[in-house]
């Protein structure tokens, strides 16, 4: 029996909202779920979700537009159950939703299952009805021995997430776990548990390639796959500077990597030693690439502790040695010697 | 810094003057505007430059002041000085045109390179204001301004420790200041006002939206109210099936004209009337009919000399055994007209003949009208007989039945009704009596039948009402073949008398009249009372009507029964107790999907927030960056704010204590406790008074402004001996206090003095105190 499993949708989420790639990631979220839905129709008995098929609660309009996702694949079973994100809450549409007839919501906070006749398989699952759960409901979890399959749908994985190991459900009788929350993909060796990840990568902390599981259920066991789905990657890009290095060299520089990777969202930092009187323009390479963050690790090409002897009687060196002195972060203690020494030795040369 | 020799080429008054100076005091003397001032501002226009101004005050610059008199264009000159060990000569050109400096180390024999800026480093950062303000101490003018206060904060900061000199500090926290200005301008105030706005707006709806919950049971409303519509609907459409059955009954009892169960009696009784009428009829026509055929054979012969006899008397008629078997005429009839047509084409062959004969040329008149004669006697003739066979049909043409039927009578019955020859030779006239008698006596019946038909207009249709008349003269109305003649014959009633006039073929006739207009009558009672019968059915009448007579009784049991023999009722309460739950259904529905939409509402509305409070975000980061660059410039400012004011707090304290004590020694002891503030406010401590020093006496604020230059001399250049300038400095002083400070500065100052006085008291001090000193005549 094929299925597919996926979680951590996040239908409705605005990455990096302000940029001017948000909107092509928020409709790409849309567009790969589609496509997965299509794919599982065309070929798989069951999509599983595992939490989070939301960002937020939903709203009327997303889950209408979900249903006739899910309509368009009548042979298909599909389980869902609610994450951290899309929670049962007071005001949850979740409450009073009609779901098609081939779609089932595990709603409860505790755990229940739905038993699918026709593929004789049982899934078993428990919703968020808040944020967090801090409870390790799914320890005592156990499949019966009923000549059924069993699945077990969870969205966990950290300490304010069900705390769950799937290595200590291994005698649980489950012929597989699906597993959500986390979005990095992550398969459990010897174990037939996974957690798909994320189709698409959401912010600029979901670094690397994203995906879904498909997975077939026979009678000698569970295999399982990862499919990549996402149209974009962030990826960390390290640049090192010499002095002779200028923002506009730094803007072009990223734009032909950009334009080799176009589907790469970059996440910047800057190495090396940069002339003292200069500055990089960050506002400029944020706004002229597809560039979520910079972290300028650049110094200034001073030698402190040459400069600090050369002017140990004076200003300059007594400047250096008190910062030096003076409790602060690295960062600022940085930052505080860069003004300094460049307003001093302004005029200074 | 030593200043060794000078030459002036032309500078102001002064032209081509060459001097030399040794260490210790130069007293450079001479009346007024002979050139001392000129001097002491050429020396220093030698170390600084001269301003040349580009404001309006520009004819006062220091340029155009020393313009050579004589216009010499060697404006400038040169100037030797030496320090630690090095003789540098420097050279000048002040014209505006040609303006140069060059300046040569004499002792290495090279020329200095960027000579500005080693000059400046050759003296240690000395400006030409700090010069003015310490080392130059002119005219009334020995108070030091605001210059000297950050002046001597750079210098003492950066030269504390004969530390590096060019540093402006000052001007490094002004940069940092400048930039931090730079940097909160492009700070969005706005995007960090919003965020706060939406955290709080977030936070209140979402605990708005905590407690405005989605009603768990509006699922199970949804099912019961679906529940209940089908109920509803279906207790509905009951309703109307019901009252569609009661109006059918109406309907059906309108149709069939019936409002009363004395109706349905009274038409059921009839139609065995009716029925018991038809059968007897038949079995009379049949009883009838077996005895006319015996008869028939019978008298058959008798039959054939009646006819002969007619024959005889009346012409040729129809002769029974002439009468075809299937009761058609015989050819006789259309063999009488045989011998007029022969005449006729006879007599057009003659003609033709005739005017054949006529034509041919030699043609025969009397043969001719021979022929004419002989075809126009054969037309006459024609006509003739057509005439007088017509005449006899009239009176012969008598049915065989007819024939039968009154030789029948006259022999079975003895009686010869038949002896009123007009009433025979008239059958029209007997049939019309016939037909008036029966008329009457049908319209009789049939209106006392009417009266008894239900007027009730909800019962009877108009339409169906029976129109009497008609009734009357249709079924009255005899049928060509057969009723026509029939209707000439006795009817049942007359028959029932037994009257005479009736012979068996007549009552045979009546019989098979009664059983055709029964039928009739049934079948019109039929149609009436079962209008959606089949005609061609073959369902027996009577039992049809009958029938139908019982549903209509049962509509009226129904339809009168005041009991609820529908169920409408019943189920009509049904109907209300369903309507009721559903009305309490829907309430509750419609309150849950209230709660329910405003739980929506504040969802979107909390969405809203949160995509706005992410978007945001970039903004609130490029603000943080901003913040921290802001807060690290800070920290640069407050760090050389306290280096420098550590260092010009430990200034305050020396010159405090430096200038009290050179003060003390100035004054001979009558200043001893001077405190100067940090904007150099100078306060004298007098017998336990402080007493501000604008309110000492000239020259003792003189005394004291010169202590403190000289302390601070001493601070900012504590290993360099400078040259000290005192051009009138002391004119304010008197002797006393001339000899105190002339001999203080001969036993402290290491450095050169160069006194320029127009007077005589400073030579005669110097003489007097055996202090050294070279005297420049001017």
């Amino acid at each position: 029996m094929i299925f597919f499993h996926t979680a951590d949708v996040h239908l409705g989420a605005k990455p990096d909202s302000g940029r001017p790639w948000s909107l092509e990631r928020e409709k790409a979220l849309w567009n790969t779920f589609s496509k997965i839905t299509q794919d599982a129709g065309r070929s798989a008995k069951l999509l599983l979700i595992a939490g989070d098929l939301f960002h937020r609660p939903p709203l009327r309009s997303e889950l209408n537009e979900v249903c006739g996702l899910f309509e368009d694949i009548p042979h298909t079973h599909v389980v869902i159950i609610a994450g951290n994100h899309d929670f049962i809450g007071p005001g949850s549409l979740y409450q009073s939703w009609k779901w098609p007839d081939n779609v089932t919501m595990l709603s409860t906070p505790e755990l229940s299952s739905v038993y699918l006749e026709d593929i004789n398989t049982e899934v078993h699952g428990l919703s968020y009805l808040q944020p967090e759960i801090t409870s390790s409901l799914l320890d005592d979890a156990a499949a019966p021995h009923d000549g059924r399959r069993h699945i077990l749908l969870a969205h966990c994985g950290d300490a304010n997430h069900i705390p769950f190991r799937p290595e200590k459900a291994v005698d649980a009788g489950f012929d597989y776990i699906a597993m959500g929350h986390i979005h990095q993909p992550k398969r459990y060796k010897g174990i037939p548990a996974a957690m798909c990840g994320s189709p698409e990568p959401l912010d600029r902390t979901d670094m690397g390639e994203r995906g879904y599981v498909i997975g077939d259920l026979t009678d000698s066991g569970c295999s399982i796959r990862w499919v990549p789905s996402a149209t974009a990657q962030y990826t960390s890009l390290t640049l090192k500077v010499s002095s002779e290095t200028t923002t506009t060299q730094l803007l072009n520089h990223i734009r032909a990597y950009q334009e080799k990777n176009p589907s790469y969202i970059c996440r910047l930092k800057l190495i090396g030693l940069r002339r003292p009187d200069i500055l990089f323009d960050l506002d400029m390479l944020l706004d002229g690439a597809r560039i979520t963050d910079i972290n300028d690790s650049t110094v200034p090409d001073l030698d402190i502790a040459q400069l600090s002897y050369e002017h140990k009687n004076d200003i300059i060196g007594h400047f250096i040695k008190q910062l030096q002195m003076t409790d602060i972060s690295e960062e600022k203690r940085k930052k505080a010697m860069e003004y300094g020494l460049r307003a001093l030795m302004e005029d200074f040369n | 810094m030593k200043i060794n020799r000078l030459h002036i080429n032309s500078f102001g008054c002064l032209e081509n003057v060459s001097l030399s100076f040794c260490s210790g005091f130069h007293l450079i003397d001479g009346p007024n505007e002979s050139g001392k001032s000129t001097l002491h501002a050429f020396m220093r226009a030698m170390l600084f430059g001269l301003d040349k101004g580009r404001t309006r005050m520009a004819k006062d610059s220091g340029y155009s002041r020393y313009l050579p008199w004589n216009g010499n264009p060697a404006y400038g000159g040169s100037l030797e000085i030496e320090d630690d060990g090095i003789t540098y000569s420097i050279y000048r050109n002040f014209d505006a045109n040609r303006s140069t400096c060059r300046i040569f180390n004499e002792t290495e024999h090279v020329e200095i390179d960027y000579p500005d800026a080693f000059l400046r480093g050759l003296l240690s950062g000395l400006t030409q204001q700090l010069f003015d303000d310490t080392l130059s101490v002119s005219q009334l003018t020995a108070a030091a301004g605001k210059p000297l206060t950050d002046e001597l904060r750079n210098h003492i900061v950066n030269l504390r420790t004969s530390g590096a000199s060019g540093i402006d500090v000052n001007a490094a926290i002004t940069k940092l200041k400048q930039q931090k200005r730079e940097l909160r301008s492009s700070f969005s105030r706005a995007a960090s006002a919003d965020a706060e706005e939406l955290d709080r707006q977030i936070i209140s709806l979402q605990r708005l939206a905590a407690s405005s919950a989605i009603p768990s049971d509006m699922k199970e409303l949804e099912s019961q109210k679906k529940e209940l519509e089908k109920l509803v609907r279906q207790y509905a459409q009951r309703q109307k099936e019901l009252a569609n059955e009661r109006e059918k009954d109406q309907i059906f009892l309108e149709r069939h004209q019936i409002g009363s169960e004395e109706q349905i009696d009274l038409v059921l009784k009839e139609t065995d009337q009716i029925y018991d009428t038809l059968n007897k009829a038949e079995a009379q026509a049949e009883r009838l009919s077996r005895q006319q055929t015996e008869s028939k054979k019978t008298h058959l012969p008798d039959i054939r000399k009646l006819r002969k006899a007619h024959k005889k008397n009346y012409g040729r008629g129809d002769s029974a055994d002439e009468r075809q078997d299937d009761g058609k005429r015989p050819d006789k009839d259309q063999a009488q007209y045989i011998p007029p047509i022969l005449l006729f084409i006879a007599g057009a062959f003659l003609f033709i003949f005739a005017f054949l004969v006529l034509s041919h040329e030699n043609h025969s008149l009397l043969m001719a009208a021979l022929l004419l004669i002989g075809g126009f006697t054969c037309m006459v003739s024609c006509c003739l007989h057509f005439l007088r066979s017509s005449d006899k049909k009239k009176h012969f043409n008598i049915d065989l039945d007819e024939l039968y039927a009154h030789g029948i009578t006259k022999k079975l019955l003895g009686e010869d009704e038949y002896d009123d020859a007009d009433t025979y030779r008239d059958p029209d006239r007997r049939r019309n009596d016939d037909m008036g008698q029966a008329s009457d006596r049908r319209r009789n019946d049939d209106m006392s039948q009417a009266s008894d038909r239900p007027r009730n207009d909800d019962m009877v249709r108009a339409s169906d009402r029976p129109r009497n008349d008609d009734m009357v003269r249709a079924s009255d109305r005899p049928r060509n073949d057969d009723i026509g003649r029939a209707s000439d014959w006795p009817r049942n009633a007359d028959m029932q008398k037994g009257s005479a006039v009736r012979t068996n073929d007549g009552i045979y006739k009546d019989a098979d009249m009664q059983v055709r207009l029964s039928a009739q009558r049934l079948d019109e009672m039929y149609r009436r009372f079962c209008p959606d019968g089949d005609e061609d059915a073959t369902v027996p009448r009577l039992n049809a009507i009958a029938d139908t007579m019982e549903a209509c009784r049962a509509c009226l049991i129904r339809l009168q029964n005041s009991g609820d023999a529908y169920g409408i009722k019943a189920d009509a309460d049904s109907l209300i107790e369903n309507q009721q739950k559903l009305a309490d259904v829907n309430d509750r529905l419609e309150r849950s999907n209230k709660i329910a939409w405003q739980a929506e509402r504040h969802n979107e509305e909390l969405r809203g927030l949160l995509d706005r409070r992410d978007a945001l975000e970039e903004t609130l980061e490029r603000n943080k960056r901003i913040t921290d660059d802001m807060s690290a410039i800070d920290l640069a400012v407050n760090i050389l704010n306290e280096l420098s004011s550590t260092s010009f707090g430990s200034l305050g304290y020396y010159l405090d204590q430096r200038t009290s004590q050179i003060a003390e020694e100035l004054t001979d002891g009558r200043c001893t406790d001077i405190t100067v503030g940090a904007d150099l406010e100078i306060t004298i401590r007098q017998d336990s008074r402080l007493i501000p020093l604008s309110q000492a006496s000239r020259g003792t604020t003189e005394q004291i402004w010169l202590a403190l230059r000289l302390a601070s001399i001493e601070f900012i250049w504590p290993d360099t001996d400078m040259p000290l300038f005192l051009d009138d400095a002391m004119i304010t002083y008197d002797d006393e206090r001339m000899t105190s400070t002339l001999r203080w500065l001969s036993d402290n100052y290491p450095g050169q003095v160069f006194i320029f006085t127009c007077h005589h008291r400073e030579r005669k001090i110097l003489n007097a105190l055996s202090v050294p000193y070279r005297h420049v005549k001017m």
